[in-house]
C-alpha cells in the first residue's frame, strides 16, 4: 500500500498539468503506514525521502531529512496518542504538509501571494486525500489495530 | 340539358377520384398482397430460426471486430497526431540538428519545475541541450543519464535565459518564478515593452540559440523609484502539458 502511494504520487504528477495540484500522496502514505507500524518508521521514512529526493535538482538533503523528521514525529505521536483517529491523522498530515510545502517555498525563496496560495491549495488537497487513502488502505490491508 | 349543380358535383367527384386514386390503389395493393407477404415472412422466419445461434455468434464477432477497428483507428489518430507534432517541431528549428523525445515523468516536488525525457547521453545529448516544442522553448537539460535526462523548465526558479523583445529589441533576463509564469527583468524604466509583446532568446550564451520564442508579455510593471521595468511572461510552450519535445544539439 505504501509503494502504491508512492507510485500513485508519481502517476498523478505526470497526469496533472501543475505539480501544485498534486496532493502529497507520499506523505500521506508515510504517515498512515508509520501509524500502523511505528517500529519500522526508519525504513518507511528513508524510502519516502529517497523517492522524493530523486526528483530534486536542489535541496535534496533537506527534502530527504524532512521525510525522516515526519516519520520520527509520526511514530512519537502514534505511541502517545490514539493516532487511529481520523482527526489525529488529518492533523498530522496537515501539519507535516504545511511544514514541508512552506519549507520548500522558503528554501527556494519563492515567496509571493500566488505561490503561497498554491502552497495552501496543495496542503488542502493533501489533507482532503487522507480519508480516501485511509479507506483504500483499510480495504487492502485490513483495519488498523486499535491502540489506546 | 343537365343541371349546373349536377355538373359541378360531377367535376368535383372526378377531381376527388383523380386525387385519391393513387393512395386508394396502393392501399388496395397492400390489402391484396397481405396474405402473400405474411406467408413469405413466415417462411423466411421459419427458415431463419435454425440460424439464430449462428447469427448471434456472428453478431458478437462483428461487435468485437468493430471495437478492434475503433481501437486501431484511435491508435492511427494518435500516431498521426504525433507525426504532425514532430513535423511542427522540426519546422520550428530547421537550422539546428534535433532529436525528438517524449516526456516520461514530471517532478513531484512543486517548487522544482522539472520533467524527465526518454533520451540521454547514449542518444548523443549533452548537458545544457535546449528543448523546444512546436510553440517555443521548454527548458534545458540539467541532469544527464544514459537513457533519460532531467529537464529544467523555463518556469523553475533557477531558470535564467537571456531574452529580447521581438518588436523593440530591448533585452533582459527571463527568470522562472516557480509557477506558470516567468518574469522578464533588468529593463530600463522607459523600456519599449507592452502587453502582448513576444520575447525571443537573445542567443547571448552557448546554450540557447538566438530567435527561439520564449513567451508573451502579460503584464508590465514600471518602478519609478528603483528606475527599472519588469514584465510577467507566459511561456509559449504549454509546460504543464508538454509531451513531445525536440532536443537541440548544442552548437560546437
Amino acid at each position: 500500500m505504501f509503494v502504491g502511494c508512492l507510485t500513485a504520487h508519481v502517476i498523478a504528477a505526470g497526469l496533472l498539468t501543475s505539480p501544485w495540484w498534486v496532493p502529497d500522496l507520499t506523505l500521506i502514505g508515510l504517515v498512515l503506514v508509520v501509524i500502523r507500524a511505528p517500529q519500522r518508521w526508519v525504513i518507511f521514512s528513508i524510502v519516502a525521502g529517497l523517492s522524493t529526493a530523486a526528483w530534486a535538482i536542489r535541496s535534496s538533503s533537506p527534502v530527504f531529512l524532512s521525510y525522516l523528521l515526519i516519520g520520527w514525529m509520526t511514530q512519537r505521536i502514534a505511541k502517545q496518542w490514539n493516532a487511529m483517529d481520523l482527526h489525529v491523522q488529518w492533523l498530522l498530515v496537515g501539519v507535516a504538509s504545511t511544514a514541508l510545502t512552506f519549507g520548500l517555498i522558503w528554501l527556494d525563496d519563492l515567496w509571493s501571494w500566488p505561490v503561497v496560495g498554491l502552497g495552501l491549495m496543495r496542503t488542502v488537497f493533501t489533507v482532503l486525500s487522507v480519508p480516501i487513502v485511509r479507506s483504500l488502505m483499510a480495504k487492502t490491508v485490513g483495519p488498523a489495530p486499535f491502540r489506546a | 340539358m343537365r343541371h349546373p349543380r349536377v355538373r359541378l358535383i360531377s367535376v368535383l367527384l372526378l377531381g376527388v377520384v383523380l386525387v385519391l386514386q393513387e393512395p386508394v390503389r396502393r392501399s388496395a395493393f397492400v390489402l391484396l398482397r397481405f396474405p402473400f407477404t405474411f406467408t413469405k415472412a413466415s417462411v423466411v422466419a421459419l427458415l431463419t430460426l435454425p440460424r439464430l445461434p449462428v447469427l448471434a455468434e456472428e453478431n458478437t464477432r462483428l461487435r468485437t471486430e468493430l471495437i478492434q477497428q475503433q481501437l486501431t483507428v484511435a491508435q492511427l489518430h494518435e500516431a498521426l497526431r504525433r507525426g504532425q507534432q514532430s513535423q511542427a517541431l522540426l519546422q520550428n528549428a530547421p537550422s539546428r540538428q534535433g532529436m525528438a523525445a517524449s516526456v516520461i515523468a514530471r517532478s513531484t516536488i512543486p517548487t522544482q519545475q522539472t520533467v524527465v525525457i526518454d533520451r540521454g547521453s547514449r542518444d548523443g545529448l549533452t548537458m545544457e541541450s535546449v528543448l523546444v516544442d512546436a510553440s517555443g522553448v521548454v527548458g534545458r537539460i540539467t541532469e544527464l543519464h544514459e537513457a533519460a535526462s532531467l529537464v529544467l523548465l523555463l518556469t523553475d526558479s533557477e531558470s535564467r535565459v537571456a531574452g529580447v523583445i521581438e518588436r523593440s529589441r530591448e533585452s533582459g533576463l527571463l527568470v522562472g518564478r516557480g509557477r506558470g509564469e516567468c518574469e522578464f527583468l533588468y529593463l530600463d524604466v522607459d523600456a519599449d515593452i507592452t502587453e502582448g509583446d513576444r520575447i525571443l532568446t537573445a542567443g547571448l550564451n552557448g546554450a540557447f540559440p538566438k530567435g527561439l520564442l520564449l513567451g508573451t508579455v502579460t503584464r508590465v510593471v514600471r518602478d519609478q523609484i528603483i528606475g527599472s521595468t519588469s514584465a510577467w511572461v507566459r511561456p509559449a510552450a504549454s509546460l504543464g502539458r508538454v509531451e513531445e519535445v525536440l532536443c537541440l544539439q548544442r552548437s560546437p
